[in-house]
């Protein structure tokens, strides 16, 4: 178990570089997700902390000691992949036991290491098997027991979970966070997933273009994102961006381009010239038949539990989650409040959040 | 570098691994074909201590003053022609037809890819015996049937005897291009063909619209080997007919290694092979070129 | 549309005439293939007297093994038959090494030198080597290995070697690189990781080439012409030659010498069939 430090790291693929200069710091037992669209760079990071990539500039330390010219297996880490890369001809055993044998540990050692790991993740009746015996979840297990048989100071997941369905990945969720309880150790996890960031990370970096957008614990992101790309990729479904003027008159309202006004909880700060953005949940709107605003109904997608429903106000769709029943129907007109305090405002020149600080104890 | 870094970092062991197989292919395989250009420009008998440097002087000799080299060039042209033609034509057909569910695909398919692990020079043996005008299967079948006045001296006669030798090398070859076109077939998407039946399609459609644009990288990689193999054609010619008669039969790959080995003249010789290492590369690297970058649009 | 489909909608069980017809024909010509191997086998059997009285597919009516037996003796088969196959059993396996070690780096590990290399051995599969058999023996001669079994065993290593690579790079580089990243995180090295894993993983593909390679090193013959000149180190494929040319003039004999020399190559063919087609065709056709 260990800290992960990264310092000003670089990396280009010649001349293309993917990865802009990220530092951040992970303390000892900590769960971080790296999460971001494809091609943000987190795999690459990843890679890079596994001594997989070389580093282009900046640097690595993992338990306060620079490992960027070190290879892999001196890194003292383990990597669960998304194919989850069992050696084909080998026995779930001998998969567990691969990296304990090049070691050079004894053999009645590497039995009971094999023995307790299959315990915990439940997989002693399939030791016997091969990798091609087993169900997608199976392997994930025989993956993520592999790495745990070699007590890494850093564990590290690159999407493991993709190749699941989506009620395998559920239940994997829950497992993988309790064995991080259990074990206590370092992780570091990538994927697309922002429900597997908010679910399971202590902490969640947000990565865009090579870039660290924000870091924080997923609350925290959640509540008072930096900028409207944390904004609109955490939460699902996503934030809805409404782009127009305050008004004029120093009131708490927005003035949409067609003049519609929107009736705001507060006024942000004035943004100097340019529009501002309102950020809004679909699950902080709620219908207001007297004072809301006119919007147009599109398409109704009941869930069973609440309706996701699509209204299009001047010219800008906004996706709103209403009750589980409603008498409405596509071409309705409804009146919408956006007047909730959880709203966020962003610059709609710079993306960047207009207030600091916590916008729960405001308004 | 000392040995324990050679050892540890992941380029060491690419070198340690690729070194065996680089080092003997590039001794064994480039050397002597960089060899043979330079040879083409020199004098030498393969015995004496120098090899003089004669200029052009044996391309002068080969394409001027040797009529058996123009025999040969004629004969290798013919002869590739005929082996693109019909090899992989009746190669096609076969496997057209082994794809259909049919009772014993299986060891039909093995006796018609049977001569192609047969040893070129036992087949070449093989023929020789059976083209003998006397006592020969030919002969014997010919007259059996009345029909004595077609028997020839089928690798005696200057006319008939490349043909002769194409024949066996048609039966040597054929398998071979059957099982590459048999591949290709199993890549025809089968959904594909289902809806062309859906939409009506009938045999002779499905093949025009469906199956042969599926075979059309199988069809190039055919021809191309079967170039490639033609212009290697060596044993089967030395075993039946050494070149003659008169040279009648003689080949470039022959007569490049008659020239060298048998008459001592490297530097003819060479050049010779050179002539043909050149017609080879015209096809092959165009060839290559075009399945990179298949590989890399398939990635 | 709909006029078209009515006749074909009809269920019927049907003997397809064009497929029956496609089946005669296919074992026609079948026959024709295989009646050169059964007149060979025929007359291997059969007296000086019977080649000539009797018909050319008739069974032979007093089984001549002596045929065989005085072949081998008059062809120095006992020599030929040692030599081919001790150049092939180290060989084939030899060469397969050299060429997966190699071919796993190219697809394995990054270079940045992978794609240069690979062209580099793979042009060397297009190239045809009977254009370089005189600088071929005037190299093997320098090094004083002619009438040696290095002396035709490394040429042999070195013209097999492209081929094989070709077909075991196109194999190891469909591996997911995964595989390898997790075993070199495992603590395994390169060397470890091919021993380990790769072999392991490729045993079909090798078992297809480790037939395919048999087979063609059993065949060879033009190397071998300039690179045996001494008679104690011919390959079977020389021996026939040379037996074909001074003793012709017993047919039953000499078909009993072509049987002898195809012989080995056919059984290995007959049992390990299924092979011969994916070695041959998992590299050249998909992909």
């Amino acid at each position: 178990m260990a800290t992960v430090e990264i310092a000003d790291l670089r990396k280009s693929f010649g001349a293309f570089p993917v990865v802009h200069g990220v530092s951040m710091g992970f303390k000892d037992g900590e769960f971080i997700i790296l999460v971001g669209p494809s091609g943000c760079g987190k795999s690459t990071l990843l890679r890079m902390i596994a001594g997989l990539e070389d580093v282009t500039s900046g640097t690595i330390s993992i338990g306060g000691r620079v490992v960027n010219a070190l290879s892999p297996k001196e890194r003292n880490i383990a990597m669960v992949f998304q194919n989850y890369a069992l050696y084909p001809q080998m026995t779930v055993a001998q998969n567990l036991g691969f990296s304990l044998e090049l070691s050079k540990m004894p053999k009645p050692e590497i039995e009971a290491k094999i023995k307790e790991s299959a315990e915990i993740l439940g997989l002693t009746p399939l030791l016997d098997r091969k990798p091609s015996q087993l169900s997608g979840g199976q392997r994930q297990r025989v993956a993520m027991g592999r790495a745990i048989v070699r007590d890494p100071e850093v564990f590290l997941f690159d999407e493991p979970l993709s190749n699941l369905d989506a009620n395998l990945r559920v239940k994997m969720r829950a497992e993988i966070k309790a064995l991080h309880q259990r074990l206590g150790s370092t992780i570091v996890y990538v994927t697309h997933d922002q429900v597997e960031a908010m679910t399971m990370a202590d902490r969640i970096v947000v990565l865009r273009s090579g870039k660290v957008e924000q870091i924080g614990t997923p609350m925290d992101l959640f509540d008072n994102p930096k900028n409207m790309f944390v904004a609109g990729f955490l939460g699902s479904p996503a934030m809805n961006f409404l782009t127009g003027r305050l008004a004029a008159d120093g009131s708490a309202a927005l003035v949409l381009g067609n003049g519609e006004r929107v009736a705001l909880a507060r006024r942000p700060p004035a943004a100097g010239d340019s529009d501002v953005v309102l950020g809004v949940r679909p699950q902080d709107i709620s219908p207001d038949p007297e004072n809301g605003t006119a919007a147009t109904v599109k398409v109704i997608e009941p869930t069973g539990t609440e309706t996701h429903v699509l209204v299009e106000l001047a010219g800008q769709e906004i996706t709103c989650v209403l009750g589980a029943r409603l008498d409405i129907n596509p071409g309705d007109e409804i009146r919408l409040s956006f007047a909730t305090p959880a709203a966020h405002f962003f610059d709609a020149k710079t993306e960047a959040r207009l207030e600091t600080g916590s916008t729960k104890h405001e308004g | 570098m000392t040995n324990m870094d050679l050892f540890q970092t992941p380029r060491g062991q690419a070198i340690v691994l690729m070194a065996p197989a680089l080092a003997v292919y590039s001794l064994f395989a480039i050397w002597p074909m960089i060899d043979v250009v330079i040879l083409s420009f020199q004098d030498w008998n393969g015995i004496r201590e120098n090899r003089d440097w004669v200029g052009l002087q044996n391309y002068h000799h080969i394409l001027y003053n040797d009529p058996v080299f123009w025999v040969a060039f004629r004969n290798t042209v013919i002869w590739t022609i005929l082996s693109v033609v019909f090899p992989p034509l009746l190669g096609l057909l076969l496997a057209l037809g082994l794809n259909q569910r049919l009772i014993g695909r299986a060891p039909l398919r093995a006796i018609y890819y049977l001569p192609v692990i047969i040893a070129p020079i036992a087949v070449a043996t093989m023929w020789r015996w059976m083209y003998d005008p006397f006592f020969g299967l030919f002969t014997q079948m010919l007259t059996d049937m009345g029909l004595s006045r077609w028997i020839v001296d089928w690798l005696g006669d200057k006319e008939v005897a490349l043909y002769s030798i194409f024949v066996a090398y048609v039966w040597q070859s054929v398998g071979f291009s059957m099982v590459l076109f048999l591949a290709g077939l199993q890549s025809v998407d089968k959904s594909l063909i289902d809806a062309a039946h859906i939409d009506g399609a009938n045999r002779r459609e499905i093949f025009k619209h469906v199956t042969l644009p599926a075979l059309r990288p199988t069809i190039t990689i055919v021809l191309v080997l079967s170039t490639i193999s033609s212009l290697k054609a060596f044993d089967i010619v030395y075993g039946m007919t050494g070149g003659g008669p008169a040279q009648s039969t003689q080949m470039l790959a022959l007569w490049a290694f008659t020239q060298s080995m048998q008459i001592f003249d490297y530097g003819r010789g060479s050049a010779v092979s050179v002539v043909l290492l050149a017609i080879t590369l015209v096809i092959v690297v165009p060839y290559m070129r075009w399945s990179q970058r298949r590989e890399e649009e398939a990635r | 549309m709909m006029d078209g489909m009515s006749s074909s909608v009809i269920p019927r069980k049907r003997r397809d005439p064009v497929l029956i017809g496609l089946w005669i024909s296919l074992v026609l010509v079948a026959l024709i293939w295989l009646a050169p191997v059964v007149f060979i086998l025929f007359t291997s059997l059969k007296s000086e007297s019977e080649i000539f009285s009797s018909a050319a597919f008739a069974l032979p009516s007093d089984f001549q093994w002596s045929n065989f037996s005085v072949a081998w003796a008059k062809g120095n088969f006992n020599q030929t038959f040692v030599n081919s196959s001790v150049i092939t059993v180290i060989k084939v396996p030899l060469g397969l090494l050299i060429s997966a070690m190699a071919a796993y780096a190219l697809a394995q590990i990054p270079t940045g030198w992978n794609k240069l290399l690979l062209v580099f051995v793979l042009f060397g599969a297009m190239i045809p080597f009977q254009v370089m058999l005189a600088p071929l023996f005037t190299l093997v001669n320098s090094m004083g290995l002619i009438d040696t079994y290095p002396g035709i065993i490394l040429p042999y290593l070195a013209f097999g070697v492209p081929y094989q690579v070709f077909i075991l790079h196109g194999f190891f580089r469909a591996v997911p690189k995964e595989l390898t990243e997790a075993a070199l995180i495992d603590g395994a090295s390169h060397f470890t990781i091919f021993r380990r894993i790769f072999l392991p993983v490729s045993l079909p593909v090798l078992s297809a080439l480790l037939i395919l390679d048999f087979v063609a090193t059993w065949n060879e013959f033009a190397m071998a012409l300039v690179l045996l000149q001494d008679k104690n180190m011919w390959n079977l494929p020389l021996g026939l030659m040379s037996y074909q040319g001074q003793f012709s003039n017993n047919y039953g004999q000499l078909n009993a010498a072509i049987v002898m020399t195809v012989l080995p190559a056919t059984i290995v063919y007959l049992i390990f069939q299924r092979y011969f087609v994916s070695g041959l065709t998992s590299g050249a056709v998909k992909g």
